[in-house]
């Protein structure tokens, strides 16, 4: 039985892939669509109107994963890229995930981090000069965009918070004197093979999750989440730094998301950006209770980010 | 006019009870057409059941004028007939190798292609009841695109629904079956 399940998650994560990106292009649509209904008829969709025309923000919110595509790309995303050549680096923090918070001086953090583009892009929407320090040259519209995706990226737990390993061994590298490599979010540690658990969290997941509540489309998906009970989403912290307390809601949700077992170390894998040795480790393939776990939190979590980024708009267009 | 077209013509006329007729004969024109490629095959050769089943339409609608008319119908009986091959084989190949039944010559008469694993075959297609329950178009896809081994655009057309919406619904039905088969495992 463990052979089937082995290849049944294969099935699933591997065949006919089409997104590897937080949540996957369902996942951040979906909560696109939460937001365009939860703001309806107020002055932030008029705003949001204003800025992008009929393009919904369920089709905004993938902009920023689709800029680093090759294909398809418009006038736009080119002039971004030119523009702000690292844009990949503002997606993810890797905060290790045994920290308690989110702190500028952790290993893994940096000052181009998802935590610190979410401000940059509500300046820029609030029309303040200093905001153009992190991207360069970024339009209200651009900016509108990549604040919906970066928010939503940021409810990923494994887009906040990374692994750390000795050897075979989870450690937190903050003060840590050994060696040690960091597991990119999750993205070199496989199960089954060859199945990514990062992807798992961004992809798999909420396929599974669209399935259970028997929905297609992420408008459908969309209006499941929202018949559900309001979560507790309210953060009390000042506007540009309430992204700190969604980075730590993730990163102590990702210390769960690494409880696995680490297998063994695999040291013949080569780093798909440098080419140079960097190791992966197998850990135990993924059992029942925490699929049926990770199926839950994502579903907490795109509902949460779906409330925060409607309120978000809505402070910066009151 | 082969009985096939002639079929075909009686389900687009509207008679429900011609679907019936024509599965038995599809599936048995896949078999006898299965069968005469082994004939003339090296042993150990696998067949694709994409293979077989577009050359089976061709087969049976060669003469004919009207080559587009009832494909889709075609293809889902054809789709139909596959699966319970496939089934056929991976349950002759577990009993052979769970003991149940000494070795006979035609167990192996023809091997088409699974999709995967005998394993995984037949948990699938034990979820694929309950779906076809719930959503048969659904269904309906996971047979053309995974027991017949159709493109998402060649299942589309079958289906008569777009290719986008079935990307779509090959996403839902694979996450589906996942938690199905997983719930019958655990069970």
């Amino acid at each position: 039985m463990k052979f089937l399940a082995r290849i049944l998650i294969s099935w699933l994560t591997c065949a006919f892939a089409l997104s590897a990106f937080a949540w996957g292009d369902e996942g951040h649509r979906t909560i696109g669509a939460m937001v365009d209904t939860l703001i309806t008829g107020t002055d932030a969709a008029s705003h949001v109107h204003s800025l992008l025309g009929d393009e919904t923000l369920s089709a905004a919110s993938v902009w920023a994963d689709h800029v680093k595509g090759r294909t398809d790309q418009t006038t736009e995303m080119v002039q971004f890229k030119k523009t702000n050549p690292n844009h990949f680096v503002f997606h993810y923090t890797d905060i290790p995930f045994e920290e308690p918070k989110y702190r500028d001086d952790s290993i893994g953090a940096t000052n181009v981090d998802v935590v610190h583009a979410i401000p940059a892009c509500i300046l820029i929407l609030q029309g303040k000069p200093e905001s153009q320090t992190l991207f360069s040259n970024v339009s209200q519209r651009v900016a509108l965009r990549l604040l919906v995706h970066y928010i939503e990226d940021l409810h990923q737990p494994l887009h906040a918070g990374a692994g750390y390993l000795d050897k075979t061994n989870f450690i937190d590298p903050n003060g840590y004197t050994g060696h040690y490599e960091d597991d990119q979010g999750a993205n070199r540690l496989v199960f089954g093979g060859t199945n990514k658990l990062h992807f798992f969290w961004d992809v798999t997941v909420v396929q599974l999750d669209m399935a259970r509540a028997h929905v297609e489309t992420p408008q459908q998906y969309a209006a499941f989440l929202l018949s559900k009970p309001v979560p507790d989403w309210k953060t009390p912290s000042p506007l540009l730094q309430r992204d700190r307390d969604w980075a730590n809601e993730s990163i102590a949700l990702s210390a769960k998301v690494h409880d696995v077992k680490v297998l063994d170390e695999d040291d013949s894998q080569l780093d798909y950006r440098t080419q140079k040795p960097r190791p992966v480790w197998h850990i135990e393939e993924l059992s029942p209770a925490y699929i049926d776990w990770s199926c839950k939190t994502a579903e907490d979590q795109m509902t949460k980010a779906g409330y925060r980024i409607a309120a978000t708009l809505k402070e910066i267009w009151p | 006019m082969s009985e096939v077209t002639r079929i075909l013509q009686s389900i687009e006329a509207g008679d429900n009870m011609a679907g019936g007729q024509l599965l038995p004969l599809v599936y048995e024109e896949l078999r006898k057409l299965a069968a005469s490629k082994m004939a003339h095959e090296s042993p150990g050769q696998t067949l694709q059941p994409t293979a077989l089943v577009h050359e089976a339409w061709l087969r049976l609608n060669a003469n004919e004028s009207e080559k587009w008319q009832g494909r889709a119908h075609f293809f889902g009986a054809a789709a139909e007939a596959m699966r319970r091959i496939l089934i056929d084989n991976a349950r002759r190949k577990r009993a052979a190798r769970h003991g149940g039944g000494r070795p006979r010559e035609d167990i192996l008469e023809f091997d088409v292609a699974a999709p995967g694993p005998d394993d995984e075959i037949l948990a699938v297609n034990d979820a694929l009841g309950l779906l076809a329950e719930l959503d048969k178009p659904k269904a309906d896809l996971v047979k053309l695109h995974y027991f017949a081994g159709l493109t998402f655009e060649e299942s589309a057309d079958a289906l008569g629904i777009s290719v986008s919406t079935a990307n779509r619904w090959w996403t839902f039905c694979r996450a589906w079956l996942f938690d199905q088969i997983r719930k019958n495992v655990i069970s």
